[in-house]
């Protein structure tokens, strides 16, 4: 009995947000798409017109509308962390922010309809392989990430919902600083 | 993980949305560079947010410098490739 008691403590347990682990977690991931950001770049000045030229058929507003999505779905998630969430709150913010998610990824997916023809074009270079390698990438860790996201809200536990939510946010942080790189700059 | 009360969080976020519609509209109407400076400029703003709020890093100075100076160094090297294919192409 005690050991279930003590079993159960721990679970619920949060960790703080010096975790060893999780931040490494979070490091490989940043380093991962920093990487790819930066060969993003270097190609952007290597082939300047063709990436100019390839930017004109990618669809900013929508992604400025997915970028607005996923801000949305990270303040549920964030709502769902904070310390003085009941297991109820926590639960329901996770599932809104879910669907956001989910969203996000309907919404890309729409997007990508109406780019994929130009791949293999040799007027913009290397752009749309290196885009749906970026972007691809992260919307698996969007999909993914908005799985576990309900996973967690059916077995609320406080350590799962900040280990999932600081990831969550790492993605928002991820498509924060890709867009304008992507889209815009 | 999160320290910021339910009606902060709403603000950052209401804060957040503002910041993406600003991004739209700096592009559009912003000529190429200045555009593209102020608009990596308007991302830092966001990912402080994300950081500080979203995230609850605020009392934790080390990391949230760590995570903006991952941001900072990608919006710089974005803004270096703007001004560089600017001079390029003359």
């Amino acid at each position: 009995m005690d050991m279930t008691v003590s079993t159960r403590a721990q679970e619920d347990e949060a960790p703080d947000a010096g975790d060893f682990l999780l931040w490494i977690l979070v490091w490989s991931e940043l380093a991962a798409f920093g990487i790819l950001l930066v060969a993003f770049m270097v190609a952007g000045v290597v082939q300047a017109d063709q990436f100019a030229a390839a930017r004109l058929h990618l669809n900013a507003p929508l992604a400025a509308l997915n970028t607005a999505v996923l801000l949305t779905s990270g303040w549920q998630a964030a709502r769902a962390a904070r310390p003085g969430a009941t297991r109820g709150e926590a639960r329901g913010a996770l599932i809104v922010a879910a669907l956001f998610g989910l969203l996000f990824v309907a919404i890309k997916l729409f997007e990508y309809r109406g780019e994929i023809g130009h791949t293999g074009d040799e007027a913009y270079g290397v752009f749309f392989e290196l885009y749906f390698l970026l972007t691809g990438f992260h919307l698996l860790h969007v999909a993914f990430g908005a799985l576990v996201l309900l996973l967690v809200s059916w077995r609320v536990g406080r350590a799962n919902v900040v280990l999932i939510t600081t990831l969550w946010h790492v993605f928002d942080l991820i498509w924060i600083v890709m867009f304008p790189l992507v889209y815009l700059a | 993980m999160t320290d910021g009360s339910l009606r902060r969080l709403a603000r950052s976020w209401l804060f957040l949305l503002a910041l993406t519609g600003a991004s739209v509209v700096a592009v559009r109407f912003g000529g190429a560079a200045a555009g593209a400076s102020l608009v990596l400029g308007l991302a830092m703003l966001k990912a402080r947010l994300v950081i500080l709020d979203f995230m609850g890093l605020r009392g934790q100075a080390a990391m949230s410098r760590a995570l903006l100076g991952w941001c900072l160094v990608l919006a710089l090297g974005g803004a270096a490739k703007t001004i560089a294919v600017a001079m390029a192409v003359g």
